[in-house]
């Protein structure tokens, strides 16, 4: 299921190139993005930092800095879209992840729900990886899988996902994007349920051009209710399953595990099975018994096992004996008795003759996943979802024995409730002028709402009501940059949400804002070395300082007393801090070099040109506190940032 | 491989050897007196090297014997005994020596000579006479001559057959596949015995010390010494991780087996290891010239130079130029010839190179306008001028022809002139020295030569020189005598100035090119002779610079026997300003003990070979008491302080190691690495020193 090992951390790594670093990423989850996973594990990794979170000290701050410098290069340009979360009662969520909250002023978190009803259940992440230096190539990476961002989802569930990495052409074509079957409207239809139509457009306009992987089938759902029409063109949820079955004579078999079974009627499931070719008696579900300790997770109502067994559907038992290995059936080969981490993997195989093929996805066995179908055709779906199906000859449950008592099935009476949300969809940005936040609401609810920052910032009270009564709509002032804005909380009822507030300023102010955990008066010098070490620089440290002066800011005082505290070079320590300086506008003229010789996009075009405006500033700062130690000091970023600044004017007039 | 025949030597031909005082006597009325300490080891290793040669006292017979000295010890003059005993005893026997270039030929033909007098009063039995050394080509070698060749004379592929090939600088002869290195293969099989005179043996790439332990028949010795040579690399290379302790240890241990293999093969005495001798030499003192730091506009110079050309380097890879050039930061003149030609070729630079190298180069401009004469020159005239307005001469060493242009432009800009006394009118001194100059006793002199020699000596800088040196109150009439009882520069001086007169017009005369000097000065003017064209008290024996204005400033021959003698000789120039072609195998000590080294080269060798040009016996130092005085001047705050930290350090190590300190980058040089390089050498001196003596000569 994983190929890459079985470690909480199997899916938080890339197949990209080291040397192409990250352009843009789509996220989707249903639960709110955690941002301590975001921020600890998930964003060093594809932002491929250099330093560890768990550092402490200066090493902490470094960290923080160099994530929130790449975030800041990337701003708008990582969207995570979700499902509208409401805050738990406890909190515990907030006080825990809240320390990262900053990091939405960057990231684009967008919620379905602007046009109605809908629940993102889509576990789909796309990454746009920059021309790599081995080749040049920019590439697409694709992961779709049943991964929430959540630390429970990687630390407490197995995962099932399918990854592929492909190369960029370096045009987009029409016939490409065609070839990607439902995928690209998929995009389309969760940008518009997020109330941003175009938001994203960048990852379609990615797909047409990059060539589908041989083999592979998108399947998807999204939210509504579709007629034939809509299916024939658009074949959403089971309208696709067709497709994806196994050619050939006879029923199809399909093997199902998924951890949640929704609400089915005979009629459901035989439509559901029909689509493919395939028929109730030849469903094979993987469950566990009611000692089995996922127990508790899994759910399965009473009355679809009823049904199941009246079509004669067989249910497959996965063992467990506590200190049994032979008498417990494990997930994985890598599996150990005291791993307790659950499946929340959702794979269907069919099987037609020999013929098999996996559909790794993020849809439960669920009407509300696959659509529910009326008399008329019509497909009514409540959920985003996608799925992946490969050709795959093995499937790891072929051995599993039915259930002897299947009233020993762990069921559930009911299942649990969604409720129905009074808030369905909100977003807030700030441009540094004034907040404007966006919801849709039950038409004939009050809704309070608060700017926050840590403590409460200001009430916002003038909502404007949109013609459906639901849309609402607030603008309220806020100039004030020292305190920036960082979440709306709206209640209603209730109900709590949290808005993460998208920060719009121009990035010349948006530069200034730090994370709140940075020393601000260390800030300034921390960046400037982040900066010089992104372009080749030494390794920003703790200790870096002055190196490779004297502790004594002599020019070249080097004696035997010089101690350990003495420079290290015989070179002379003001031309090497020379050196230094000028090796960095080196690398950022190599890569203007690169990106005009290659071609590359207009996103590295424009980081080059930010981040060389940067650099000629840090390069002055640096020669005031080079300087410090004698005037020959500071020579150095003095010449480096006069290089830099003619190279730049260069760079652009080209 | 012929087998060792026997030389048919006996121990009692060279007897005289045992008598050192004798021959110390007999060289006083030869002009080049002898100093006893020293007589007394050179003939020590004179008797121990004819008593490995020619197996006597129950030795083994050698083929051969590597003579390793110190620079300064007089090797040449042991080698020459040797040659003259083994040409002239019982038997007789031929002997060649192999000499690096003419200059060196031309010395060791008057070593040989010199030797002459004092052997027919010593050494009656070998008969030596004069005409017996063979300077150049001869037809056939015959018993009793000693043939005196340059080292392309044997590459040329003459077979060289003789009893004993004397090879000077063999270290010299770079590489395994040069003709050199192929012809002493092939003469190794034509000559009963070899004698080499080289450097330090650990300075000396290893290939070439084991081609010459091969020569000598000591191949046994390869194993140790490239054991010893892969720990001195891996003192400079190796990890400084390391515990120092450790690392000495295994360095000592790997030396003592190397010296112990070395020592049959070789002889070599360290010049700090000879006490006795060191008064003979000339004591050191330091010689601090303080240098102003480099101003941050200086730097920015330099800095901005540096930036340029690494980018022009960047742009096309075609730049062979160094970015960080070492003539940068000790003068002005090669940074601003590159500053030209770069401003030339910056339309062949794509953009935004281009840019970027017009800008600093328009930066470099107005900064050349800001600072003035290059702070070290600045500080070393004055050094300078303040020792030569004490009588004293002085030698300046450069790394480049361009520096010593500036250097030498510079000097004759800032020194102040002589004028002669009016008072002495030229014909009076022509008259003087008509008187006191005496014919040369062996008629090799011409009217002409000794005319032009006396024109010269009443030029006005020899004039000024001279009448400075003599009592006050000479007159026209007093003046002859006056030049035979006052010494020259110092009342201690070695000579009378009559004396110091005669025995350079007896060098010059002697040497071919010298003689060729003098005769072209007879027939088309003076200028030719240093010292003879205006004031100048400065000569630059360097490729002369391309100004006219400057031209009388260099020596424009590439004979510098000339300029040597006089250098060695109270008069002339009083500075000197030299590269590394003087570097090695020349005398400048009987005039001068003060040396600035102005502008280093990277090489350690290279700069003990420097300093061994004035720590010399009979040296200007001994004869006057006064130290010699080295200076290594640093220009702070750029890389020509490092070298000169670097350097210092090295030096100090180096006969420690037997001669096996590396060269070195400056800007690869780590600090603390150097530090644990000196905590191991510190922690393995003892043993060092006691397995470096083992190779000095003893009696059998």
């Amino acid at each position: 299921l994983s190929s890459t090992g079985f470690g909480w951390q199997s899916l938080l790594h890339t197949d990209a190139p080291l040397s192409s670093s990250l352009q843009a990423a789509l996220f989707t989850t249903y639960d709110c993005a955690d941002e301590r996973l975001l921020v600890e594990h998930l964003l060093p990794i594809f932002l491929r930092l250099s330093r560890e979170p768990d550092g402490e000290g200066a090493e902490r701050q470094y960290f923080l800095l160099e994530l929130d410098s790449r975030l800041k290069q990337l701003h708008g340009r990582l969207i995570i879209v979700s499902s509208t979360a409401r805050d738990e009662p406890q909190g515990t969520g907030e006080a825990e992840s809240g320390a990262y909250g900053w990091v939405w002023r960057s990231i684009r978190h967008l919620t379905v729900g602007s046009r109605g009803k809908a629940v993102q259940h889509a576990k789909l992440w796309l990454l746009h990886w920059g021309a790599a230096d081995t080749d040049g190539d920019e590439r697409l990476e694709i992961v779709v899988s049943s991964t929430n961002l959540t630390r429970a989802a990687f630390k407490g569930q197995m995962q099932a996902a399918w990854r592929t990495c492909l190369k960029l052409h370096p045009q987009p074509s029409q016939k490409r994007l065609a070839d990607w079957g439902v995928l690209p409207n998929f995009l389309r239809e969760l940008a518009a349920s997020a109330g941003d139509n175009e938001r994203l457009d960048q990852f379609v306009n990615l797909l047409a051009r990059a060539d589908r992987p041989q083999g592979v089938t998108f399947v998807a759902s999204v939210p509504g209710t579709h007629s034939r029409q809509v299916l024939r063109r658009t074949p959403w949820g089971t309208a696709r399953l067709h497709e994806i079955a196994p050619l050939g004579h006879g029923k199809a078999h399909v093997a199902i595990l998924t951890p949640f079974v929704g609400l089915w009627d005979p009629a459901g499931i035989r439509n559901w099975c029909a689509r493919f070719g395939g028929a109730p008696d030849r469903i094979a579900m993987v469950w566990i018994d009611k000692n089995h300790p996922w127990a508790g997770k899994w759910f399965l109502p009473d009355a679809t096992l009823k049904t199941l067994l009246e079509l004669d559907a067989t249910l497959l038992k996965l063992r467990y004996e506590p200190g049994d290995c032979d008498e417990t059936d494990f997930f994985h080969e890598e599996q150990h008795p005291a791993d307790d981490r659950w499946s929340h993997a959702k794979v269907y195989s069919f099987t037609r003759g020999t013929s098999r093929r996996l559909l790794v996805t993020s849809a439960n066995f669920s009407p509300a996943a696959w659509g529910r179908q009326n008399e008329q055709g019509e497909l009514t779906i409540e959920n985003f979802e996608l799925g992946a199906c490969i050709e795959q000859a093995t499937w790891p449950f072929n051995d599993l024995e039915s259930f002897d008592r299947p009233q020993n099935a762990a069921t559930v009476p009911e299942l649990p409730t969604r409720g129905s949300a009074l808030i369905m969809w909100a977003k807030a940005a700030w441009d540094g002028n004034k907040v404007e936040v966006n919801c849709r609401c039950h038409a004939d609810r009050v809704i309070d709402g608060t700017l926050k920052n840590g403590g409460e910032l200001a009430s916002i009270v003038n909502w404007t009501v949109g013609a459906d009564g639901c849309l609402r709509s607030a603008v309220v002032p806020w100039t004030d940059s020292k305190r920036p804005p960082l979440l709306v909380t709206l209640a209603c009822e209730n109900e709590t949400i949290s808005v993460p507030i998208f920060d719009e300023r121009p990035w010349r102010e948006r530069e200034d804002t730090l994370p709140p955990e940075v020393d601000e008066n260390a800030a300034q010098m921390m960046r400037d070395e982040l900066l010089f070490e992104q372009y080749g620089g030494h390794v920003a440290a703790d200790d870096n300082g002055a190196a490779p002066t004297d502790s004594d800011g002599k020019l070249d005082e080097v004696d035997e007393a010089s101690g350990p505290t003495g420079p290290d070079s015989y070179s002379v320590p003001a031309f090497a801090l020379a050196r230094r300086h000028l090796d960095v506008v080196d690398n950022w003229a190599d890569q203007a070099k690169r990106t005009v010789t290659q071609k590359t996009g207009e996103l590295e075009r424009q980081l080059l040109v930010h981040d060389g405006e940067l650099l000629i500033e840090a390069f002055r700062r640096q020669a005031k506190r080079d300087g410090q130690k004698g005037e020959a000091w500071a020579i150095g970023a003095k010449l480096a940032a006069e290089e830099l600044t003619l190279r730049l004017k260069h760079f652009q007039e080209r | 491989m012929l087998p060792i025949e026997s030389l048919g030597l006996s121990a009692n031909q060279w007897q005289f050897l045992s008598y050192p005082e004798k021959y110390v006597e007999a060289s006083k009325r030869s002009g080049r007196p002898l100093v006893l300490e020293t007589t007394e080891r050179q003939f020590l290793t004179a008797r121990d090297i004819l008593t490995r040669l020619n197996g006597s006292k129950g030795q083994e017979t050698r083929r051969g014997l590597l003579l390793a000295d110190d620079v300064g010890l007089g090797k040449t003059t042991v080698a020459a005994l040797v040659a003259w005993i083994v040409a002239s005893a019982g038997e007789k026997r031929g002997v060649r020596v192999l000499a690096p270039n003419d200059v060196m030929m031309r010395r060791w033909v008057e070593e040989l000579r010199s030797h002459v007098e004092p052997l027919q009063k010593c050494a009656t039995h070998l008969g030596v006479h004069a005409n017996r050394v063979k300077e150049g080509r001869v037809g056939r070698l015959k018993a009793g001559s000693i043939q005196v060749v340059k080292h392309s004379y044997a590459a040329k592929g003459d077979i060289l057959k003789c009893d004993l090939l004397i090879v000077d600088e063999a270290h010299r002869a770079k590489g395994d596949g040069t003709a050199f290195s192929n012809a002493l293969k092939r003469q190794k099989r034509h000559a009963r015995r070899v004698l080499i005179l080289t450097a330090t043996p650990f300075s000396i790439r290893l290939e070439e010390l084991q081609r010459m332990l091969t020569l000598v028949g000591g191949e046994a010795a390869h194993s140790p010494v490239r054991s010893f040579s892969r720990a001195l690399d891996d003192l400079y290379s190796g990890s400084t991780a390391r515990d120092p302790e450790v690392v000495a240890e295994r360095l000592a241990t790997k030396a003592k087996a190397a010296v112990e293999a070395l020592s049959s093969f070789v002889i070599r005495h360290g010049i700090d290891d000879l006490p006795r001798e060191q008064k003979s030499f000339g004591l050191r003192a330091e010689w601090n010239i303080d240098v102003q730091p480099a101003r941050p506009e200086e730097l920015e110079l330099l800095m901005r130079m540096d930036r340029a050309l690494r980018v022009a380097k960047h742009d096309t890879s075609e730049s062979s130029r160094a970015t960080n050039d070492p003539r940068f930061h000790v003068g002005w003149r090669h940074f601003d010839a590159v500053r030209h030609s770069m401003k030339n070729e910056t339309p062949r630079y794509s953009e935004p190179t281009r840019a970027v190298i017009e800008h600093q180069l328009k930066a470099i401009q107005g900064l050349r306008a800001e600072v003035g004469i290059q702070p070290k020159i600045a500080a070393v005239a004055t050094a300078v001028e303040s020792v030569i307005t004490q009588e004293e001469k002085v030698v300046l060493f450069c790394d480049h022809h361009a520096t010593a242009q500036e250097l030498t432009a510079h000097l004759d800009s800032v020194l102040p002139k002589m004028a002669p006394l009016q008072s002495l009118p030229p014909h009076a001194w022509k008259a003087a020295w008509d008187v006191v100059l005496e014919p040369s006793a062996d008629g090799s002199d011409t009217e002409a030569l000794r005319d032009t020699f006396v024109k010269w000596l009443c030029t006005a800088l020899v004039r000024a020189q001279t009448s400075s040196w003599l009592p006050t109150g000479t007159t026209l009439s007093s003046l002859a005598d006056a030049l035979t009882i006052t010494n020259g520069r110092h009342p201690r001086g070695p000579e009378s100035i009559a004396a110091a007169a005669q025995h350079l017009y007896h060098v010059l005369i002697q040497s071919r090119s010298s003689r060729a000097v003098l005769l072209w000065a007879s027939k088309y003017g003076l200028e030719i002779l240093p010292g003879a064209n205006g004031r100048s008290r400065v000569l630059g024996v360097c490729q002369p610079s391309e100004d006219e204005k400057e031209e009388s400033l260099f020596l424009h021959n590439q004979q510098p026997d000339t300029v040597i003698a006089i250098f060695n000789s109270p008069f002339g120039p009083d500075v000197l300003v030299v590269t590394d072609r003087l570097s090695e195998g020349i005398d400048l000590h009987r005039y001068c003990r003060h040396l600035i080294h102005y502008e280093l080269d990277p090489s350690t060798i290279r700069t003990v070979q420097r300093n061994g040009r004035l720590r010399r016996v009979n040296s200007w130092a001994a004869a006057t008491g006064q130290p010699i005085r080295y200076a290594y001047p640093a220009f702070c705050g750029t890389r020509d302080h490092r070298l000169v930290q670097i350097m210092k350090k090295r030096i100090d190590s180096f006969s420690l190691l037997l001669g096996g300190v590396q060269d070195f980058d400056v800007e690869e040089v780590e600090g603390s690495d150097e530090k644990w390089r000196n905590e191991v050498i510190k922690t393995a001196k003892a043993s060092l020193e006691t397995v470096g003596r083992q190779l000095r000569a003893s009696e059998q």
